[in-house]
Protein backbone atom coordinates (compact mmCIF):
# COMPACT_ATOMS: atom_id res chain seq x y z
CA UNK A 1 0.00 0.00 0.00
CA UNK A 2 2.34 2.44 -1.19
CA UNK A 3 0.87 3.98 -3.69
CA UNK A 4 1.20 7.69 -2.71
CA UNK A 5 3.37 9.11 -0.18
CA UNK A 6 4.04 12.56 -1.56
CA UNK A 7 1.54 14.91 -0.71
CA UNK A 8 0.40 15.86 -4.83
CA UNK A 9 0.47 19.43 -3.59
CA UNK A 10 4.68 20.00 -3.00
CA UNK A 11 4.63 20.84 -6.80
CA UNK A 12 2.12 23.54 -6.57
CA UNK A 13 3.72 24.99 -3.46
CA UNK A 14 7.49 24.75 -5.30
CA UNK A 15 5.58 26.66 -8.20
CA UNK A 16 4.12 29.04 -6.12
CA UNK A 17 7.49 29.54 -4.15
CA UNK A 18 9.07 30.00 -7.26
CA UNK A 19 6.62 32.66 -8.51
CA UNK A 20 7.24 34.53 -5.67
CA UNK A 21 10.50 35.03 -5.64
CA UNK A 22 11.09 35.89 -9.39
CA UNK A 23 7.77 38.24 -8.35
CA UNK A 24 10.24 39.44 -5.19
CA UNK A 25 13.26 39.99 -7.20
CA UNK A 26 11.40 41.39 -10.30
CA UNK A 27 9.58 43.99 -7.77
CA UNK A 28 13.16 44.85 -6.14
CA UNK A 29 14.94 45.62 -9.73
CA UNK A 30 11.75 47.26 -11.22
CA UNK A 31 10.95 49.37 -7.80
CA UNK A 32 14.60 50.70 -7.29
CA UNK A 33 14.89 51.25 -11.47
CA UNK A 34 11.64 53.20 -11.90
CA UNK A 35 10.88 56.54 -10.35
CA UNK A 36 11.27 60.59 -11.40
CA UNK A 37 14.90 59.59 -12.89
CA UNK A 38 14.69 55.67 -14.99
CA UNK A 39 17.57 53.62 -14.35
CA UNK A 40 18.61 51.70 -17.37
CA UNK A 41 18.78 48.36 -16.23
CA UNK A 42 22.46 48.02 -17.28
CA UNK A 43 23.62 51.10 -15.12
CA UNK A 44 21.98 49.70 -12.23
CA UNK A 45 23.60 46.56 -12.50
CA UNK A 46 26.76 48.81 -13.08
CA UNK A 47 25.99 50.72 -9.39
CA UNK A 48 26.73 47.88 -7.61
CA UNK A 49 29.60 47.14 -9.31
CA UNK A 50 31.37 50.38 -9.45
CA UNK A 51 29.98 53.80 -7.87
CA UNK A 52 32.47 55.91 -9.67
CA UNK A 53 30.97 55.01 -12.78
CA UNK A 54 27.59 57.10 -12.52
CA UNK A 55 27.84 59.28 -9.35
CA UNK A 56 24.21 60.20 -9.86
CA UNK A 57 22.27 56.94 -10.22
CA UNK A 58 24.85 56.07 -6.98
CA UNK A 59 23.45 58.66 -5.01
CA UNK A 60 19.69 58.19 -5.70
CA UNK A 61 20.11 54.47 -5.42
CA UNK A 62 21.79 53.62 -2.62
CA UNK A 63 20.68 56.51 -0.11
CA UNK A 64 17.18 57.22 -1.68
CA UNK A 65 15.55 54.09 -3.56
CA UNK A 66 17.26 50.89 -2.06
CA UNK A 67 16.34 51.85 1.92
CA UNK A 68 13.02 53.30 0.90
CA UNK A 69 12.42 49.75 -1.04
CA UNK A 70 13.54 47.18 1.61
CA UNK A 71 11.50 49.55 4.00
CA UNK A 72 8.89 48.83 1.83
CA UNK A 73 9.80 45.45 1.93
CA UNK A 74 9.75 45.03 5.68
CA UNK A 75 7.17 46.74 5.90
CA UNK A 76 5.03 44.14 3.81
CA UNK A 77 6.09 41.42 5.59
CA UNK A 78 5.73 42.69 9.26
CA UNK A 79 1.77 43.24 8.11
CA UNK A 80 0.98 40.35 6.17
CA UNK A 81 2.29 38.05 9.09
CA UNK A 82 0.45 40.19 11.36
CA UNK A 83 -2.90 39.85 9.54
CA UNK A 84 -2.14 36.02 9.22
CA UNK A 85 -1.71 35.74 12.55
CA UNK A 86 -4.91 37.68 13.70
CA UNK A 87 -6.90 36.04 11.49
CA UNK A 88 -5.76 32.53 13.10
CA UNK A 89 -6.02 33.30 16.65
CA UNK A 90 -9.22 35.18 15.96
CA UNK A 91 -10.97 32.61 14.34
CA UNK A 92 -12.03 36.26 12.09
CA UNK A 93 -11.34 36.22 8.01
CA UNK A 94 -11.31 39.99 8.57
CA UNK A 95 -8.76 40.39 11.20
CA UNK A 96 -6.33 42.84 10.19
CA UNK A 97 -4.02 45.19 12.50
CA UNK A 98 -5.68 48.30 10.71
CA UNK A 99 -9.47 46.99 10.78
CA UNK A 100 -9.47 45.65 14.07
CA UNK A 101 -7.85 48.89 15.51
CA UNK A 102 -4.35 47.75 16.34
CA UNK A 103 -2.70 50.12 13.73
CA UNK A 104 -4.55 52.91 15.41
CA UNK A 105 -3.26 51.70 19.00
CA UNK A 106 -0.06 52.03 17.91
CA UNK A 107 0.19 55.07 15.42
CA UNK A 108 -1.16 57.34 18.29
CA UNK A 109 1.48 56.32 20.54
CA UNK A 110 4.12 56.68 18.42
CA UNK A 111 2.78 59.95 17.10
CA UNK A 112 2.91 61.22 20.45
CA UNK A 113 6.69 60.36 20.76
CA UNK A 114 7.22 62.33 17.45
CA UNK A 115 5.67 65.14 18.35
CA UNK A 116 6.15 65.72 21.56
CA UNK A 117 9.22 63.94 22.47
CA UNK A 118 11.56 63.97 18.96
CA UNK A 119 14.50 64.05 20.85
CA UNK A 120 13.62 59.92 21.51
CA UNK A 121 12.79 58.34 17.86
CA UNK A 122 14.33 55.50 19.11
CA UNK A 123 11.40 55.07 21.54
CA UNK A 124 8.78 54.97 18.54
CA UNK A 125 8.80 51.33 18.15
CA UNK A 126 8.28 50.33 21.35
CA UNK A 127 5.93 53.17 22.44
CA UNK A 128 4.19 51.71 19.32
CA UNK A 129 4.37 48.52 20.40
CA UNK A 130 2.66 49.33 23.61
CA UNK A 131 -0.02 51.31 22.25
CA UNK A 132 -1.03 48.32 19.67
CA UNK A 133 -1.26 46.16 22.65
CA UNK A 134 -3.30 48.40 24.68
CA UNK A 135 -5.65 48.43 21.62
CA UNK A 136 -5.56 44.89 21.28
CA UNK A 137 -6.38 44.54 24.88
CA UNK A 138 -9.04 46.87 24.57
CA UNK A 139 -10.68 45.15 21.18
CA UNK A 140 -10.03 41.59 22.97
CA UNK A 141 -12.50 42.95 26.17
CA UNK A 142 -15.03 44.52 24.03
CA UNK A 143 -15.75 41.99 20.95
CA UNK A 144 -14.61 38.63 22.60
CA UNK A 145 -17.59 36.65 24.03
CA UNK A 146 -16.12 32.98 24.08
CA UNK A 147 -15.02 33.44 20.56
CA UNK A 148 -14.37 36.56 18.67
CA UNK A 149 -17.59 37.22 16.38
CA UNK A 150 -16.84 38.18 13.37
CA UNK A 151 -18.72 41.56 12.76
CA UNK A 152 -18.46 42.62 16.37
CA UNK A 153 -14.82 42.34 16.48
CA UNK A 154 -14.94 44.75 12.96
CA UNK A 155 -17.35 46.96 14.43
CA UNK A 156 -15.49 47.84 17.83
CA UNK A 157 -12.31 47.69 15.41
CA UNK A 158 -14.06 51.24 13.56
CA UNK A 159 -15.11 52.69 16.54
CA UNK A 160 -11.83 52.13 18.13
CA UNK A 161 -9.88 52.96 15.40
CA UNK A 162 -11.98 56.41 14.83
CA UNK A 163 -11.58 57.46 18.75
CA UNK A 164 -7.75 57.07 18.41
CA UNK A 165 -7.73 58.78 15.22
CA UNK A 166 -9.75 61.62 16.81
CA UNK A 167 -6.83 62.06 19.21
CA UNK A 168 -4.01 61.95 16.06
CA UNK A 169 -5.80 64.61 14.41
CA UNK A 170 -6.36 67.02 17.18
CA UNK A 171 -2.34 66.16 18.03
CA UNK A 172 -1.95 67.16 14.10
CA UNK A 173 -3.82 70.32 14.47
CA UNK A 174 -2.16 71.48 17.92
CA UNK A 175 1.33 70.89 17.03
CA UNK A 176 1.03 71.73 13.07
CA UNK A 177 3.98 73.66 13.16
CA UNK A 178 6.16 70.57 14.53
CA UNK A 179 4.47 67.83 12.35
CA UNK A 180 5.85 67.57 8.82
CA UNK A 181 4.08 64.97 6.39
CA UNK A 182 1.25 64.07 8.35
CA UNK A 183 -0.80 63.88 5.84
CA UNK A 184 1.73 60.91 4.16
CA UNK A 185 1.99 58.95 7.82
CA UNK A 186 -1.59 59.16 8.20
CA UNK A 187 -1.91 57.32 4.74
CA UNK A 188 1.00 55.49 5.32
CA UNK A 189 4.06 55.98 2.90
CA UNK A 190 7.07 55.31 2.14
CA UNK A 191 8.00 59.13 0.93
CA UNK A 192 11.86 59.77 2.34
CA UNK A 193 12.41 56.57 4.37
CA UNK A 194 16.32 55.67 5.12
CA UNK A 195 19.03 53.38 5.91
CA UNK A 196 17.58 54.70 9.64
CA UNK A 197 14.29 53.45 9.00
CA UNK A 198 15.23 49.91 7.81
CA UNK A 199 17.48 49.51 10.69
CA UNK A 200 14.38 50.67 12.87
CA UNK A 201 11.85 47.98 11.69
CA UNK A 202 14.70 45.62 10.81
CA UNK A 203 15.08 43.96 14.43
CA UNK A 204 11.22 43.87 15.08
CA UNK A 205 10.57 41.69 11.42
CA UNK A 206 13.48 39.01 12.02
CA UNK A 207 11.83 38.39 15.56
CA UNK A 208 8.30 38.33 14.38
CA UNK A 209 9.69 36.18 11.19
CA UNK A 210 10.84 33.79 13.43
CA UNK A 211 8.16 34.23 16.25
CA UNK A 212 5.50 33.48 13.51
CA UNK A 213 7.68 30.57 12.00
CA UNK A 214 7.21 28.81 14.86
CA UNK A 215 4.26 29.55 15.71
CA UNK A 216 2.70 28.45 12.53
CA UNK A 217 2.57 25.28 14.05
CA UNK A 218 0.85 26.23 17.19
CA UNK A 219 -1.42 27.89 14.56
CA UNK A 220 -2.21 24.76 12.76
CA UNK A 221 -2.97 22.99 15.54
CA UNK A 222 -5.71 26.43 16.90
CA UNK A 223 -7.35 25.72 13.72
CA UNK A 224 -8.78 22.53 14.99
CA UNK A 225 -10.50 24.01 17.24
CA UNK A 226 -10.00 25.02 21.11
CA UNK A 227 -11.32 22.13 22.38
CA UNK A 228 -9.23 20.20 20.13
CA UNK A 229 -6.09 22.02 20.79
CA UNK A 230 -6.34 21.60 24.67
CA UNK A 231 -7.07 17.82 23.98
CA UNK A 232 -4.12 17.57 22.40
CA UNK A 233 -1.94 19.14 25.63
CA UNK A 234 -1.87 22.76 23.95
CA UNK A 235 -1.96 25.62 26.93
CA UNK A 236 -4.62 27.36 24.11
CA UNK A 237 -5.05 30.50 26.29
CA UNK A 238 -1.00 31.21 26.71
CA UNK A 239 -0.32 30.69 22.79
CA UNK A 240 -2.90 32.71 22.44
CA UNK A 241 -1.37 35.55 24.02
CA UNK A 242 1.42 35.49 23.30
CA UNK A 243 0.78 35.10 19.32
CA UNK A 244 -1.84 38.09 19.76
CA UNK A 245 1.61 39.89 21.10
CA UNK A 246 3.54 39.44 18.29
CA UNK A 247 1.30 40.26 16.19
CA UNK A 248 0.78 43.60 17.84
CA UNK A 249 4.97 43.52 17.85
CA UNK A 250 4.71 43.05 13.95
CA UNK A 251 2.23 46.06 13.05
CA UNK A 252 3.60 48.01 15.47
CA UNK A 253 6.76 47.84 14.16
CA UNK A 254 5.58 48.55 10.55
CA UNK A 255 3.25 51.68 12.03
CA UNK A 256 6.36 53.18 13.36
CA UNK A 257 8.40 52.95 10.33
CA UNK A 258 5.82 54.14 7.72
CA UNK A 259 2.33 55.26 9.18
CA UNK A 260 -0.93 53.72 8.86
CA UNK A 261 -0.57 51.47 6.07
CA UNK A 262 -3.86 49.34 5.82
CA UNK A 263 -5.27 46.35 4.06
CA UNK A 264 -1.86 44.41 3.73
CA UNK A 265 -2.87 42.64 6.71
CA UNK A 266 -6.29 41.90 5.78
CA UNK A 267 -5.60 40.85 1.44
CA UNK A 268 -2.21 39.14 1.42
CA UNK A 269 -2.89 35.95 4.11
CA UNK A 270 -6.39 35.45 1.93
CA UNK A 271 -4.58 35.75 -1.46
CA UNK A 272 -1.61 33.25 -0.15
CA UNK A 273 -4.55 30.92 1.23
CA UNK A 274 -6.15 30.60 -2.23
CA UNK A 275 -3.05 29.97 -4.19
CA UNK A 276 -1.36 27.33 -1.03
CA UNK A 277 -4.39 26.61 1.18
CA UNK A 278 -4.52 27.25 4.73
CA UNK A 279 -1.81 25.08 6.33
CA UNK A 280 0.33 27.83 8.46
CA UNK A 281 3.60 26.14 7.74
CA UNK A 282 3.72 27.16 4.22
CA UNK A 283 1.00 30.34 4.77
CA UNK A 284 3.31 31.89 7.13
CA UNK A 285 6.29 32.16 5.16
CA UNK A 286 3.99 32.72 2.00
CA UNK A 287 2.24 35.71 3.20
CA UNK A 288 5.91 37.13 4.20
CA UNK A 289 7.26 36.85 1.09
CA UNK A 290 3.44 38.24 -0.88
CA UNK A 291 3.64 40.70 1.63
CA UNK A 292 7.10 42.15 0.61
CA UNK A 293 6.00 41.78 -2.97
CA UNK A 294 2.39 43.50 -2.81
CA UNK A 295 3.98 47.07 -1.00
CA UNK A 296 7.16 46.80 -2.90
CA UNK A 297 5.28 46.91 -6.37
CA UNK A 298 1.91 49.14 -4.90
CA UNK A 299 4.71 51.29 -3.53
CA UNK A 300 6.61 51.52 -7.37
CA UNK A 301 2.70 52.82 -8.54
CA UNK A 302 2.61 54.89 -6.04
CA UNK A 303 5.44 56.83 -7.24
CA UNK A 304 5.12 56.38 -11.04
CA UNK A 305 1.50 57.02 -11.33
CA UNK A 306 1.14 61.06 -11.17
CA UNK A 307 4.57 61.40 -11.30
CA UNK A 308 6.33 63.87 -10.32
CA UNK A 309 3.68 63.53 -7.95
CA UNK A 310 4.00 60.63 -5.00
CA UNK A 311 0.92 59.24 -3.89
CA UNK A 312 1.42 57.81 -0.27
CA UNK A 313 1.56 53.65 -0.82
CA UNK A 314 -1.50 53.50 1.50
CA UNK A 315 -3.89 54.92 -0.96
CA UNK A 316 -2.42 52.57 -3.44
CA UNK A 317 -3.41 49.83 -0.81
CA UNK A 318 -7.02 51.70 0.51
CA UNK A 319 -8.06 51.21 -3.84
CA UNK A 320 -7.39 47.52 -3.56
CA UNK A 321 -7.81 46.74 -0.33
CA UNK A 322 -11.34 48.61 0.66
CA UNK A 323 -13.06 46.65 -2.75
CA UNK A 324 -11.93 43.45 -1.50
CA UNK A 325 -12.68 43.89 2.24
CA UNK A 326 -16.48 44.54 0.96
CA UNK A 327 -15.91 41.51 -1.58
CA UNK A 328 -15.09 39.38 1.59
CA UNK A 329 -18.17 40.95 3.61
CA UNK A 330 -20.73 40.48 0.61
CA UNK A 331 -19.15 36.74 0.18
CA UNK A 332 -21.79 35.48 3.49
CA UNK A 333 -18.99 35.83 6.52
CA UNK A 334 -21.22 35.09 9.10
CA UNK B 1 -6.28 1.70 42.80
CA UNK B 2 -8.90 2.57 40.49
CA UNK B 3 -8.07 3.30 36.79
CA UNK B 4 -9.99 6.63 35.91
CA UNK B 5 -12.08 8.22 38.49
CA UNK B 6 -14.67 11.32 38.71
CA UNK B 7 -14.43 12.25 42.12
CA UNK B 8 -17.31 14.01 43.83
CA UNK B 9 -17.51 16.54 40.61
CA UNK B 10 -19.27 19.89 41.09
CA UNK B 11 -19.14 21.52 37.46
CA UNK B 12 -20.72 23.66 34.95
CA UNK B 13 -20.49 27.57 33.62
CA UNK B 14 -20.32 30.78 34.73
CA UNK B 15 -20.51 30.05 38.22
CA UNK B 16 -23.31 27.86 37.12
CA UNK B 17 -23.81 24.12 38.64
CA UNK B 18 -24.59 21.54 35.46
CA UNK B 19 -23.28 18.56 37.03
CA UNK B 20 -24.15 18.86 41.05
CA UNK B 21 -22.01 16.41 42.10
CA UNK B 22 -21.35 12.88 40.45
CA UNK B 23 -18.85 10.10 41.34
CA UNK B 24 -17.87 7.56 39.08
CA UNK B 25 -15.05 4.89 38.48
CA UNK B 26 -14.26 3.75 35.43
CA UNK B 27 -12.37 0.31 34.50
CA UNK B 28 -9.88 0.47 32.53
CA UNK B 29 -10.84 -1.41 28.61
CA UNK B 30 -14.37 -0.97 28.67
CA UNK B 31 -16.87 0.89 26.89
CA UNK B 32 -18.86 3.10 28.66
CA UNK B 33 -21.95 5.70 27.50
CA UNK B 34 -23.61 8.68 28.90
CA UNK B 35 -26.78 8.95 28.30
CA UNK B 36 -29.55 11.63 28.95
CA UNK B 37 -32.01 14.27 27.75
CA UNK B 38 -30.88 17.45 26.42
CA UNK B 39 -29.33 19.37 29.42
CA UNK B 40 -28.73 16.65 31.31
CA UNK B 41 -25.03 17.53 31.66
CA UNK B 42 -23.65 14.88 29.38
CA UNK B 43 -21.33 17.01 27.66
CA UNK B 44 -20.37 19.07 30.73
CA UNK B 45 -19.44 15.68 32.61
CA UNK B 46 -17.46 14.61 29.44
CA UNK B 47 -15.39 18.01 28.96
CA UNK B 48 -14.68 18.00 33.28
CA UNK B 49 -13.19 14.63 32.41
CA UNK B 50 -11.18 15.29 29.42
CA UNK B 51 -9.84 18.42 31.55
CA UNK B 52 -11.55 20.97 29.42
CA UNK B 53 -13.49 22.27 32.02
CA UNK B 54 -12.51 23.16 35.08
CA UNK B 55 -14.16 21.59 37.88
CA UNK B 56 -15.89 23.64 40.93
CA UNK B 57 -15.07 21.30 43.01
CA UNK B 58 -14.24 17.39 43.24
CA UNK B 59 -11.30 16.00 40.68
CA UNK B 60 -10.76 13.80 37.66
CA UNK B 61 -8.26 11.05 38.80
CA UNK B 62 -6.24 9.33 37.02
CA UNK B 63 -4.77 6.41 38.78
CA UNK B 64 -4.68 8.96 41.29
CA UNK B 65 -3.34 11.71 39.92
CA UNK B 66 -5.42 15.05 39.51
CA UNK B 67 -5.50 15.16 35.54
CA UNK B 68 -6.19 19.17 36.34
CA UNK B 69 -2.48 19.07 38.43
CA UNK B 70 -0.41 17.14 35.39
CA UNK B 71 1.28 18.36 32.83
CA UNK B 72 -0.71 19.24 29.75
CA UNK B 73 1.30 16.70 27.14
CA UNK B 74 1.42 14.12 30.15
CA UNK B 75 -2.23 13.93 30.03
CA UNK B 76 -2.86 14.34 26.28
CA UNK B 77 -0.54 11.44 26.52
CA UNK B 78 -2.85 9.32 27.95
CA UNK B 79 -6.54 11.18 27.70
CA UNK B 80 -7.46 11.58 24.14
CA UNK B 81 -11.14 13.87 23.59
CA UNK B 82 -12.64 14.20 20.40
CA UNK B 83 -15.38 17.25 21.05
CA UNK B 84 -18.96 17.19 19.23
CA UNK B 85 -18.60 17.77 15.54
CA UNK B 86 -14.92 19.32 15.41
CA UNK B 87 -14.00 21.62 12.46
CA UNK B 88 -11.04 21.94 10.16
CA UNK B 89 -9.88 23.59 7.73
CA UNK B 90 -11.21 22.25 4.44
CA UNK B 91 -8.18 22.26 2.79
CA UNK B 92 -6.74 20.17 5.18
CA UNK B 93 -5.82 16.95 4.34
CA UNK B 94 -6.77 13.83 5.84
CA UNK B 95 -2.41 12.61 6.96
CA UNK B 96 -2.23 15.92 8.40
CA UNK B 97 -4.96 15.74 10.56
CA UNK B 98 -3.97 12.28 12.01
CA UNK B 99 -0.44 13.69 12.20
CA UNK B 100 -1.70 16.98 14.49
CA UNK B 101 -2.55 13.87 16.72
CA UNK B 102 1.22 13.11 17.60
CA UNK B 103 1.52 16.81 18.73
CA UNK B 104 1.48 15.55 22.83
CA UNK B 105 4.62 13.04 21.69
CA UNK B 106 6.65 14.73 19.29
CA UNK B 107 6.35 18.41 21.13
CA UNK B 108 6.39 21.31 19.42
CA UNK B 109 10.30 21.79 18.15
CA UNK B 110 11.36 18.57 17.40
CA UNK B 111 10.48 16.87 14.31
CA UNK B 112 8.40 14.13 13.35
CA UNK B 113 10.52 10.70 14.68
CA UNK B 114 10.01 7.17 12.92
CA UNK B 115 7.73 6.31 15.99
CA UNK B 116 5.27 9.19 15.28
CA UNK B 117 5.14 7.94 11.35
CA UNK B 118 4.23 4.73 12.60
CA UNK B 119 1.68 5.95 14.77
CA UNK B 120 0.02 8.12 12.36
CA UNK B 121 0.14 5.24 9.46
CA UNK B 122 -1.64 2.88 12.06
CA UNK B 123 -4.46 5.07 12.95
CA UNK B 124 -4.91 5.56 9.05
CA UNK B 125 -5.20 2.02 8.24
CA UNK B 126 -7.15 1.25 11.57
CA UNK B 127 -9.60 3.78 10.50
CA UNK B 128 -9.96 2.32 6.91
CA UNK B 129 -8.56 5.57 5.65
CA UNK B 130 -5.39 4.18 3.77
CA UNK B 131 -6.68 5.39 0.34
CA UNK B 132 -8.19 8.52 1.53
CA UNK B 133 -5.13 9.66 3.11
CA UNK B 134 -4.23 12.96 0.52
CA UNK B 135 -7.52 13.28 0.15
CA UNK B 136 -8.67 17.24 1.90
CA UNK B 137 -11.01 17.19 4.70
CA UNK B 138 -13.86 18.50 2.60
CA UNK B 139 -13.69 15.90 -0.06
CA UNK B 140 -15.19 13.38 2.53
CA UNK B 141 -18.34 12.07 3.43
CA UNK B 142 -19.51 12.76 7.31
CA UNK B 143 -18.72 9.18 8.04
CA UNK B 144 -15.08 9.24 7.00
CA UNK B 145 -14.68 12.77 8.73
CA UNK B 146 -15.41 11.59 11.71
CA UNK B 147 -13.25 8.32 10.94
CA UNK B 148 -10.07 10.92 10.51
CA UNK B 149 -11.09 12.53 13.59
CA UNK B 150 -10.88 9.36 15.42
CA UNK B 151 -7.87 8.56 13.43
CA UNK B 152 -6.29 11.99 14.56
CA UNK B 153 -7.21 11.19 18.32
CA UNK B 154 -5.65 7.42 17.73
CA UNK B 155 -2.76 8.53 16.55
CA UNK B 156 -2.32 10.17 19.49
CA UNK B 157 -2.32 6.60 21.13
CA UNK B 158 -4.68 6.99 24.20
CA UNK B 159 -5.44 4.52 26.76
CA UNK B 160 -8.66 6.33 27.35
CA UNK B 161 -10.54 8.24 24.72
CA UNK B 162 -13.58 10.19 25.18
CA UNK B 163 -16.26 11.32 22.34
CA UNK B 164 -19.22 13.90 22.49
CA UNK B 165 -21.51 12.30 20.27
CA UNK B 166 -19.23 10.55 17.44
CA UNK B 167 -22.38 9.70 15.65
CA UNK B 168 -24.08 13.31 15.00
CA UNK B 169 -25.46 14.02 11.67
CA UNK B 170 -24.65 10.40 10.44
CA UNK B 171 -26.62 8.31 8.78
CA UNK B 172 -27.62 5.00 10.05
CA UNK B 173 -25.04 3.13 8.00
CA UNK B 174 -22.00 5.36 9.00
CA UNK B 175 -23.75 5.56 12.99
CA UNK B 176 -22.81 1.75 12.82
CA UNK B 177 -19.66 2.08 11.11
CA UNK B 178 -17.91 4.48 13.45
CA UNK B 179 -19.17 2.57 16.73
CA UNK B 180 -18.01 -1.21 15.42
CA UNK B 181 -14.82 0.89 14.66
CA UNK B 182 -14.64 1.77 18.12
CA UNK B 183 -15.38 -1.43 20.16
CA UNK B 184 -12.61 -2.97 17.18
CA UNK B 185 -10.53 -0.96 18.84
CA UNK B 186 -11.56 -1.51 22.17
CA UNK B 187 -11.32 -5.53 21.43
CA UNK B 188 -8.23 -5.43 19.72
CA UNK B 189 -6.27 -2.91 21.97
CA UNK B 190 -8.00 -2.46 25.62
CA UNK B 191 -8.90 1.01 24.66
CA UNK B 192 -11.10 2.31 27.30
CA UNK B 193 -14.34 4.43 25.73
CA UNK B 194 -16.25 6.65 27.61
CA UNK B 195 -18.96 8.32 25.30
CA UNK B 196 -21.92 10.42 25.34
CA UNK B 197 -24.74 9.08 23.07
CA UNK B 198 -28.33 10.42 22.09
CA UNK B 199 -29.49 6.80 20.65
CA UNK B 200 -30.33 4.41 23.46
CA UNK B 201 -30.31 1.63 21.23
CA UNK B 202 -26.76 2.33 19.81
CA UNK B 203 -25.98 2.77 23.59
CA UNK B 204 -27.32 -0.77 24.54
CA UNK B 205 -25.44 -2.30 21.74
CA UNK B 206 -22.40 -1.20 21.90
CA UNK B 207 -21.46 -0.28 25.59
CA UNK B 208 -20.61 -2.45 28.22
CA UNK B 209 -22.04 0.23 30.62
CA UNK B 210 -24.85 2.91 30.81
CA UNK B 211 -25.00 5.63 32.77
CA UNK B 212 -28.09 8.17 32.81
CA UNK B 213 -28.21 11.42 33.92
CA UNK B 214 -30.68 14.09 34.11
CA UNK B 215 -30.52 17.29 35.05
CA UNK B 216 -26.86 17.04 36.46
CA UNK B 217 -27.85 14.09 38.87
CA UNK B 218 -26.78 10.47 37.68
CA UNK B 219 -29.84 8.39 37.43
CA UNK B 220 -28.78 4.84 36.90
CA UNK B 221 -25.34 3.23 36.10
CA UNK B 222 -24.83 -0.46 35.11
CA UNK B 223 -24.94 -2.85 32.07
CA UNK B 224 -27.23 -2.17 29.50
CA UNK B 225 -29.80 -5.17 30.49
CA UNK B 226 -30.24 -3.11 33.38
CA UNK B 227 -29.95 0.49 32.68
CA UNK B 228 -32.71 -0.12 29.58
CA UNK B 229 -36.08 -0.43 31.10
CA UNK B 230 -39.00 1.01 31.11
CA UNK B 231 -38.90 2.84 34.50
CA UNK B 232 -35.85 4.41 34.29
CA UNK B 233 -36.38 5.45 30.47
CA UNK B 234 -39.28 6.96 31.80
CA UNK B 235 -37.94 8.72 34.60
CA UNK B 236 -34.82 10.00 32.16
CA UNK B 237 -36.45 10.86 29.25
CA UNK B 238 -40.59 11.50 30.15
CA UNK B 239 -41.28 8.97 27.52
CA UNK B 240 -43.30 5.75 27.44
CA UNK B 241 -41.46 2.66 25.74
CA UNK B 242 -41.40 -0.96 25.57
CA UNK B 243 -38.61 -2.56 25.74
CA UNK B 244 -37.63 -5.90 23.88
CA UNK B 245 -34.43 -8.24 24.02
CA UNK B 246 -34.08 -9.92 20.66
CA UNK B 247 -31.83 -12.41 19.40
CA UNK B 248 -31.72 -12.74 15.42
CA UNK B 249 -28.55 -13.92 13.53
CA UNK B 250 -26.81 -14.87 16.68
CA UNK B 251 -26.97 -11.27 17.70
CA UNK B 252 -28.57 -10.33 20.90
CA UNK B 253 -29.84 -7.06 21.73
CA UNK B 254 -31.81 -4.87 24.05
CA UNK B 255 -34.16 -2.35 22.18
CA UNK B 256 -36.27 0.00 24.13
CA UNK B 257 -39.21 1.55 21.44
CA UNK B 258 -40.29 4.48 22.40
CA UNK B 259 -44.05 4.43 22.68
CA UNK B 260 -45.12 8.53 22.63
CA UNK B 261 -44.70 11.13 25.44
CA UNK B 262 -45.69 10.73 29.50
CA UNK B 263 -48.69 12.87 30.12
Amino acid sequence: MKTLLVDPEHKKRRLTALCGALLLVGGLVLSIAKGSVDIPLWDLVLVFVDPDINEGFYQVVMNIRLPRVLVGGLVGINLALSGAILQSVLKNPLADPGIIGISAGAGLAAMVVMILFPAYSALIPPAAFIGAICAALIIYFIAYDGGAHTLRLVLAGVALSAFLGAFMSTLTVLYSDRVQGTVNWMAGALIGKSWNHLYMVLPYSLIGLVGAIIGSRYLNILALGDDIARGLGLPVERVKFLLTLLAALLAASAVAAVGLLGFVGLIIPHITRLLIGSNNRFLIPFSAAFGAVTVIFADTIARTLFSPYELPVGIIMAFVGAPFFLYLLARGIK
Amino acid sequence: MSYFRVASLRVGYAGQDVIKTISLTFDKGRISTIIGPNGSGKSTLLKAAGRLLKPYSGAILLENSDIFAMEDRAVAKRLGILPQSPTAPMDLPVHCLVAYGRTPHHGFFNNFSKEDQEAVSWAIEATGLADKRFKRIGQLSGGERQRAWIAMALAQKPEILLLDEPTTYLDIHHQFEVLELLQGLNRDHNLTVIMVLHDLNLAASFSHRIIALKDGIMVADGDPERVLNTETISEVFNIRSKVLRISEDGISKTVAIPLGVRH
